[in-house]
């Protein structure tokens, strides 16, 4: 029986993915030797497709044809139309699934079949279980889906051994996110969360752009 | 008969010894696994210190491509010379980091793997979806992709959209209220109206703009040719004052040349008495002395 378990952060930008190496985590890296892997998909035509930066790559050339920020999608009745295709969103999400699960493998050389990922504090049922088929059909078992402010509570070192209450904020990629925990007989409870789901380092990235962009204009017409 | 001793010992050396293959196992993969990322790290550390590189060679590039043109001929070489150095030096920073440039010809075929696009040309100068010119030259390491080019990408120009015919129940509806219909037309037009007379209040506000700068030119050249002129008149007056010195000087100087030519002529006549005084004189033997 193979035990390794594979964690994924499957986010609205970047995906990442880890898995314990002699009792501690460690962040695979992708294909490229990036940490990150970008959750934008590229579909070529109906059969083919690409994931990660050259995905990317596509994103103005042909922006019909790249999806990105699918996380948003989850659990809603968005379809991507493709050709004669209609993609839903679990479909284009096990795409990014199994391009982490693969460069995991050719990574660490183990095949992970069991994951956990972590998804947002206030997703609904539906979208956790949107997540939950997007593993399936990438042909992961999700073990456990573990709330994101829980997941970077756990990676910042705080344990179950006392009582108490903290504060998670996660500025990320496309969301905003501020989770209020508490920790209690060893156990992680997300008492409040809230966020703002359009608002995120990509956000500035584009208010700096357009900044830039006028300034120019202005100063060299 | 078996001891239930050694029979549990049995299976507890038989647990211990699928634990210990079982770690084994693990250890020896973990070794492998070591080895081959190993050398998948020394790659990711040697493209790290080449795109470290990149800054300096994407400064040299911007330097190259400067477009500077000088008329005089020293400027020029010096130019020149400068030129090849910066090529020198780019050429020695692709060679230290083992770099090979992307740097697609424009109506080149854009490949995702090598290229990245970072903007569109609406134009029919290139065949459609190939690229345009290039914003920022990509680089490998020994076929390994450090950065893809950035490079615009060409598009065919966009028509027109075609006016759309009324349907049906727009015909219909049309009918039963005519009157509708002209203001629907009326509206329009205003609007349309209003649409052009904003388009040319924008375009007369922006020639505005342009003759206020010119003024604000033309103004900063007055004030300049007039400093010139004030400058130009100072000169004047002190070459005239000059001059006004020049004719005193020369008038001065006639009346003592003259004064000298008189003075010289007295001093000849005088010599000339005395030389005759001084002549011995001529006694007539005729004559009785005196």
């Amino acid at each position: 029986m193979n035990k390794d378990i594979i964690g994924i952060d499957f986010g609205t930008t970047n995906s990442k993915m880890a898995y314990m190496l002699l009792d501690e985590p460690v962040v695979i890296e992708n294909d490229q030797g990036s940490k990150i892997t970008l959750s934008v998909v590229y579909f070529k035509n109906e059969k083919e497709f690409s994931i990660g930066e050259q995905a990317k790559h596509n994103q103005i050339i042909h922006p019909d044809k790249v999806v990105s920020s699918i996380k948003r999608e989850m659990g809603t009745d968005y379809k991507k139309q493709v050709g004669r295709f209609k993609f839903p969103p679990e479909y284009i999400g096990a795409l990014i699934f199994q391009k982490l699960i693969q460069d995991a493998r050719e990574r660490t050389g183990k095949t992970f079949y069991d994951a956990v990922v972590s998804v947002p504090a206030n997703y609904s049922d539906s979208q956790r279980q949107a997540i939950m088929d997007a593993a399936e059909i990438a042909g992961i078992n999700v073990v456990r889906l573990i709330n994101e402010p829980t997941a970077a509570a756990l990676a910042y070192g705080i344990r179950e051994d006392r009582d108490r209450k903290v504060l998670v904020y996660d500025f990320g990629g496309g969301t905003f996110d501020v989770s209020i925990l508490s920790v209690s007989s060893g156990f992680f409870d997300v008492d409040a969360s809230t966020g703002e789901h359009r608002l995120g380092g990509d956000d500035l990235d584009t208010r700096i752009i357009a900044y830039i962009t006028k300034a120019l204009q202005k100063e060299l017409g | 008969m078996v001891d239930p001793d050694i029979t549990d010992l049995q299976k507890k050396a038989e647990h211990f010894e699928s634990q210990y293959n079982a770690i084994k196992k693990e250890f020896k993969d973990f070794i492998e696994t070591t080895r081959k990322n190993e050398e998948l790290k020394k790659k990711d550390l040697q493209s790290d210190q080449a795109k470290k590189l990149l800054v300096i060679a994407d400064s040299l590039c911007r330097m190259m491509n400067s477009a500077i043109n000088p008329t005089c001929d020293a400027v020029r070489t010096v130019h020149e010379n400068y030129h090849l150095n910066i090529e020198g030096m780019y050429q020695q920073v692709l060679s230290s980091g083992k770099l090979t440039p992307i740097d697609p010809q424009p109506g080149a075929i854009f490949d995702d793997t090598l290229h990245m696009a970072v903007g569109l040309e609406y134009n029919s100068k290139y065949p459609e979806d190939t690229i345009f010119s290039v914003v920022r030259r990509g680089y490998l390491r020994e076929s390994q992709l450090i950065r893809p080019a950035e490079v615009i990408i060409s598009k065919k120009p966009r028509e027109p959209l075609p006016l759309q015919k009324p349907g049906m129940v727009t015909s219909i509806f049309n009918r039963i209220f005519p009157n509708r219909q002209k203001f629907d037309a009326i509206t329009h037009d205003i609007d349309q109206l209003a649409h052009k007379e904003s388009e040319h209040i924008t375009r007369l506000e922006k020639e505005i703009a342009e003759l206020e700068k010119k003024i604000e030119q033309n103004e900063e050249e007055i004030h300049d040719l007039s400093q010139i002129i004030t400058e130009q008149a100072d000169i004047q007056g002190q070459l005239e004052d000059d001059m006004q010195k020049l004719k005193d000087d020369l008038r001065t100087l006639t009346t003592h040349v003259r004064e000298f030519e008189r003075c010289i002529s007295i001093r000849l006549h005088n010599n000339s008495l005395n030389l005759v005084e001084q002549m011995p004189r001529y006694q007539d033997p005729y004559q009785p002395g005196e």
